[in-house]
């Protein structure tokens, strides 16, 4: 049997396949220069689909990091303000020495005396710090002035809520200490655990010559150093643990990124020689048409 | 036995018909590139014998009929593949006209600007006393409503295109049908049954770019004439030589768009708005009717389930000055609880949510009205900023049946959600189309098999004729010859 073959040029299977070769190329072409296989949505549904939701997975990872970093941001700057209370402190500790010492006479206790009093205005405007416009010790009452002092100690505006951020969708943290537990300790305001009042009672003994007076607020202050340092740990292990969480969501968002990748990114060396293949096809056929369509029996006739 | 005059009248008959078989070939190879042209045959056969007593002498030749060479059943076939090619491929371009849009590169994406909307809550809730955080999540609430507004008036223009396409392809589907009618009239009026060849060709032509406007059904019936009714059956389009004239009308229902509709033999009109499955016109109302407002109904859920949830939990809180009670979004003029439209069913859904939405113009103007704290006076409170950030993953947050109760989400999974059914539409209706071509592409080989012109063929057939031709005109000088001996030389 022979099949009749009118016309190879308009058989309808060559220009067909001819069309689809070069779409396919220029697709091809498209993907390599993009480094995207995902040129349409229609190319693969469920991988766009995929890909979105690891995009919107790595972009809410983000957003934790960020948040982790923020909370970082007033972590530091409390710890920082705390270490520098905790100096005060220190000093404090040694002038309460020197004026217990015999040798110091009142005179000397008197310039002792004016020193803790400047000392007591350094804590008070550690005590009133601000970071990013606000009160890093006021509570959740960020711009109000926490602390402002009395003769007999300081009055606390502040309220004793704590700031929470959120740095994975099941993680919160604290990002303040209320500066009612920093500077009033666990006894409360005027109790021998209030750092103003004790270092006002310092100031006071040593005006007065008051070597018992002064022991007792040394005492105290040490107490109060001592809690501090647990707060400077408190502060520390807080910040160490975001970090953590922030290493972790990093690497996480890392791995997503790696599978996203091999849903959306080209693999240069199959669609190059994809693209290849389809060239050498296309020029085949290409060459096999023109010289079938020149050759018919018009051209022997006389 | 005849005389010499019959033999005269054999070698004309032999011309003649030499001379009709060559015209018939000149008029295949003048028409090798004709689109749907049929190659047409000569039909000769032996004239009707004489008796000269009890001999028979042959009488010549005679053409009987010219023949187009055609396959009923593949053109046919075509024509209903062309049907459903065409409504295939208008629908995946119709799709793939919107599908960038819900496309996300990760930087303009719908689901970026969902991200970055929730994103301000969380910078609000680090920094609830500072003005910038507001203004930027003002800025990215503006940024959300405009991305799913411009992505629902894509939408929407898309609709209108398809519904502004209608009167044109109307208009070209009553001037094919006219014309089929009309030559449903010639085939069935001409003298020798199946000899209107060309007229047969034409109508093919015609029917098959019918068939890429509207889909349909054709039949002949046993006049030769084309009967051409929708593809659903619902109305006829051509019946003999009479055409059924298509219009359009307002629809009542479907807001600014039109109807589709037939007058039929009573002139009663037959509305086929609902009946038209493929071909250009099936695809394109099925574009505006079901398909685009499918993915339209999924923005407005969507947008409902953003503007619902956060007006609840926002509505709690209270802004830097201590006041409480206000909607974040505002939806429709006659607003429902939290911004919504005051009735929701399983049909209509949150239809318009994304138009009407907005960002209450109060919290833009003075943005330190947004309500982040969760109670009255801490200006660093933030326990409601970090509940609404957190509504950016909770689950059912979007009512998708219209009972008033959040049934899916998170909001990311719907965005993504659409994108895949917006793919997987396109892609379908891709992968039909191609199917669609190859078939067509297999029967259209197969009808030129038959029915195209080779041009080897018709040199052969050129040959053969010019041959057959010089033959009897040979034979006509022969007896010519013989008559001039017997008129001009007998006897001298």
């Amino acid at each position: 049997m022979s099949l009749r073959t009118p016309n190879p040029l308009t058989n309808y299977q060559t220009r067909l396949d001819l069309q689809r070769s070069k779409e396919r190329m220029t697709d091809l072409s498209n993907q390599i220069s993009s480094g995207n296989r995902l040129l349409r949505l229609s190319d693969d549904p469920t991988g766009s689909a995929l890909v979105l939701d690891f995009q919107n997975s790595i972009a809410i990872n983000k957003q934790h990091i960020d948040q982790a970093n923020r909370a970082t941001s007033f972590l530091k700057t409390s710890e920082t303000t705390l270490s520098s209370l905790d100096d005060s402190l220190q000093r404090l500790l040694e002038l309460g020495q020197q004026g217990q010492s015999d040798i110091t006479g009142s005179n000397g206790r008197a310039n002792i005396a004016n020193e803790v009093d400047g000392i007591r205005s350094t804590i008070l405007s550690l005590a009133n710090t601000q970071s990013q416009g606000k009160y890093l010790f006021s509570g959740t009452n960020t711009t109000t002035q926490p602390f402002t002092l009395t003769a007999t100690g300081a009055n606390y505006a502040g309220n004793g809520a704590s700031i929470n951020l959120d740095i994975t969708s099941s993680t919160s943290v604290s990002t303040n200490i209320p500066g009612n537990t920093v500077f009033f300790g666990a006894g409360g305001q005027g109790s021998s655990t209030d750092m103003f009042t004790q270092v006002t009672n310092l100031r006071d003994a040593l005006t007065s010559n008051n070597s018992a007076g002064i022991k007792t607020a040394c005492d105290n202050i040490k107490n109060i150093q001592s809690a501090l340092n647990n707060q400077i740990t408190d502060l520390g292990g807080r910040q160490a643990s975001i970090e953590q969480i922030t290493t972790d969501l990093g690497s996480y968002n890392e791995s997503l990124q790696t599978i996203q990748n091999t849903y959306q990114s080209v693999d240069y060396p199959t669609a190059i020689s994809e693209w290849y293949q389809e060239q050498t096809a296309q020029q085949a056929s290409l060459s096999v048409i023109s010289k079938t369509g020149k050759t018919n029996l018009f051209d022997y006739l006389g | 036995m005849p005389g010499l005059n019959s033999s005269l009248n054999i070698g004309l008959s032999g011309l003649e018909v030499a001379q009709a078989a060559l015209n018939v070939v000149g008029h295949n190879i003048a028409n090798v590139n004709t689109p749907d042209y049929s190659r047409q045959r000569a039909i000769i056969t032996a004239s009707d014998s004489q008796n000269f007593g009890n001999l028979q002498f042959g009488a010549g030749v005679t053409l009987t009929n010219v023949q187009g060479i055609r396959n009923r059943f593949l053109d046919l076939q075509i024509t209903q593949a062309t049907s459903r090619q065409s409504g295939a491929e208008t629908r995946y371009n119709g799709l793939e006209a919107i599908a960038s849009a819900f496309q996300d590169d990760g930087t303009s994406g719908l689901n970026t600007l969902v991200q970055n909307f929730f994103n301000g809550f969380n910078k609000l809730a680090s920094t609830p006393e500072d003005g910038s955080a507001r203004n930027n999540l003002i800025g990215q609430a503006q940024s959300l409503v405009n991305g799913m507004q411009s992505r629902y008036e894509m939408l929407e223009n898309q609709r209108k295109q398809a519904d502004g396409s209608l009167s044109g392809i109307v208009e070209q589907i009553n001037s094919l049908t006219k014309q089929i009618a009309q030559l449903n009239d010639r085939i069935a009026t001409e003298p020798l049954p199946g000899s209107d060849n060309d007229a047969r060709d034409q109508r093919q032509t015609l029917a098959k770019d019918l068939a890429s406007l509207v889909g349909v059904q054709v039949f002949e019936d046993d006049k030769g004439r084309m009967q051409i009714s929708l593809d659903s059956g619902a109305a006829v389009l051509v019946n003999g030589n009479t055409a059924y004239k298509m219009s359009l009308a307002p629809s009542t229902i479907a807001g600014n768009y039109q109807n589709v509709q037939v007058a039929q033999g009573s002139g009663a009109m037959v509305d086929i708005t609902t009946k038209v499955n493929e071909g250009q016109l099936g695809a394109y109302l099925d574009l505006r009717d079901d398909v685009l407002p499918g993915y339209e109904r999924k923005l407005d859920e969507l947008a409902a389930g953003i503007a619902s949830q956060v007006n609840t939990i926002h509505n709690a809180g209270f802004a830097l000055n201590g006041t409480t009670g206000r909607d974040f979004f505002l939806g429709a003029v006659a607003n429902g609880a939290n911004g919504l439209p005051t009735t929701v069913t399983a049909v209509s859904n949150y239809k318009g949510m994304v138009n009407s939405l907005k960002v209450n113009s109060v919290l833009a103007t003075d943005p330190s009205l947004i309500a982040a704290a969760g109670v009255a006076g801490a200006a660093g409170n933030n326990s409601v900023a970090l509940r609404l950030a957190a509504l950016q993953q909770a689950t059912g947050t979007v009512d998708t049946n219209g009972d008033g109760t959040g049934d899916s989400g998170p909001y990311s999974t719907m965005i993504s959600s659409l994108a895949n059914r917006v793919g997987t539409d396109a892609q379908g209706f891709g992968v039909t189309s191609t199917n669609q071509d190859n078939l067509l592409s297999a029967l259209s080989t197969q009808r030129d098999r038959a029915s195209a012109v080779d041009l080897d063929e018709e040199a052969t057939s050129l040959i053969t004729f010019q041959r057959g031709y010089q033959a009897a005109a040979r034979f006509i000088s022969v007896i010519d010859t013989l008559t001039d001996q017997l008129v001009n030389q007998f006897g001298r």
